[in-house]
């Protein structure tokens, strides 16, 4: 398959994912991604919108202009933790509606990760059916399992 | 005297109470609290070997019958299946907050670790089908149908 196959046109998918060969992920936006970036990638994907922090506050998001972060849902998504260079990464999945700030609220509160970072990129993946999770020790969780889901992200334990 | 019986009969009676939705309230929290405490009274009558059969018997079957709610988003099943996963989470409650795995009832959040990184396991293009997802020991993530365009279906983020 080609990448340009994975690329749509969407207003609402703001950016790209890359994980390059050393595991690094970096997140382009949608003006620059299309040619040379995806040749540096061992994977990519899709996804969008996104917020970014720094730990002295500041924060950058592209949600606010947009009418559909008002929405909830159930959703997944990406939550990047960097620090001195070294990336921690979590997905996050919220079971109960909620909007894009609601997720970057949930995000800023945990306490587990407060200060613990220079910057944070939470990066938005799906909303509705992206509810769906497996985790086998949590097979219960699984609520989409009657729909047909196109993207399974296999996390390494 | 502890039985079987008794246990399917707590867990079936945890089905049938009613409570307020998936996310469990302080209602529900107080009245799975009790039912665990029930559990935990009868199991330390018994002896040691079997009280831990019985309660992986009960982890087993609160979770059969969350499965067996899947799919049906009635007020009724949410509430049932907030019941289960309560006393569940306080029957077992090591497996719901640990270094990988983070469960907040509060804001319906769960946080995976994916401390070595992760892949796609099914190319976007061809939704895979869950019952090829149900085995192996990884944890997988999937995602909502923000591919899906290519069906010519919404993005509904």
């Amino acid at each position: 398959m080609l990448w340009s196959d994975m690329v749509y046109d969407d207003s609402n998918i703001t950016h790209l994912i890359c994980l390059d060969d050393k595991n690094q992920i970096s997140f382009w936006s949608d003006s620059v991604y299309f040619d040379g970036i995806l040749n540096n990638c061992e994977l990519a994907f899709q996804g969008g919108p996104m917020v970014y922090a720094s730990r002295d506050g500041a924060i950058e998001q592209n949600l606010e202009p947009r009418t559909y972060m008002g929405s909830p849902h159930n959703r997944t998504v990406m939550v990047l933790f960097e620090k001195n260079g070294i990336q921690d990464l979590w997905f996050l999945t919220l079971i109960k509606p909620a909007t894009l700030a609601d997720v970057r609220d949930t995000v800023l509160r945990e306490s587990r990760f407060r200060g613990e970072y220079d910057t944070l990129s939470i990066f938005n993946l799906d909303g509705g059916s992206s509810v769906a999770y497996r985790n086998p020790a949590h097979s219960e969780l699984n609520f989409g399992s009657k729909k047909a889901l196109p993207v399974v992200f296999e996390i390494y334990k | 005297m502890f039985s079987l019986k008794k246990i399917f009969a707590v867990s079936i009676l945890c089905s049938c109470f009613l409570t307020f939705g998936y996310i469990a309230d302080s209602a529900t929290t107080q009245q799975a609290t009790k039912f665990t405490q029930l559990i935990e009274r009868k199991l330390s009558t018994s002896p040691t070997d079997r009280a831990e059969k019985l309660k992986l018997l009960m982890h087993t079957k609160l979770v059969q019958i969350q499965n067996s709610l899947i799919g049906i988003n009635t007020d009724v099943s949410l509430q049932k299946n907030a019941l289960n996963e309560s006393i569940r989470r306080q029957l077992f409650p090591d497996s719901f907050d640990t270094a990988e795995t983070i469960f907040d009832d509060g804001v319906g959040a769960i946080w995976t670790h994916a401390s070595k990184g992760f892949g796609i396991l099914y190319n976007p293009i061809e939704p895979p089908t869950i019952g090829t997802l149900a085995s192996g020991t990884k944890n997988t993530l999937v995602n909502g149908s923000y591919f899906s365009r290519q069906q010519d279906t919404k993005y509904h983020s």
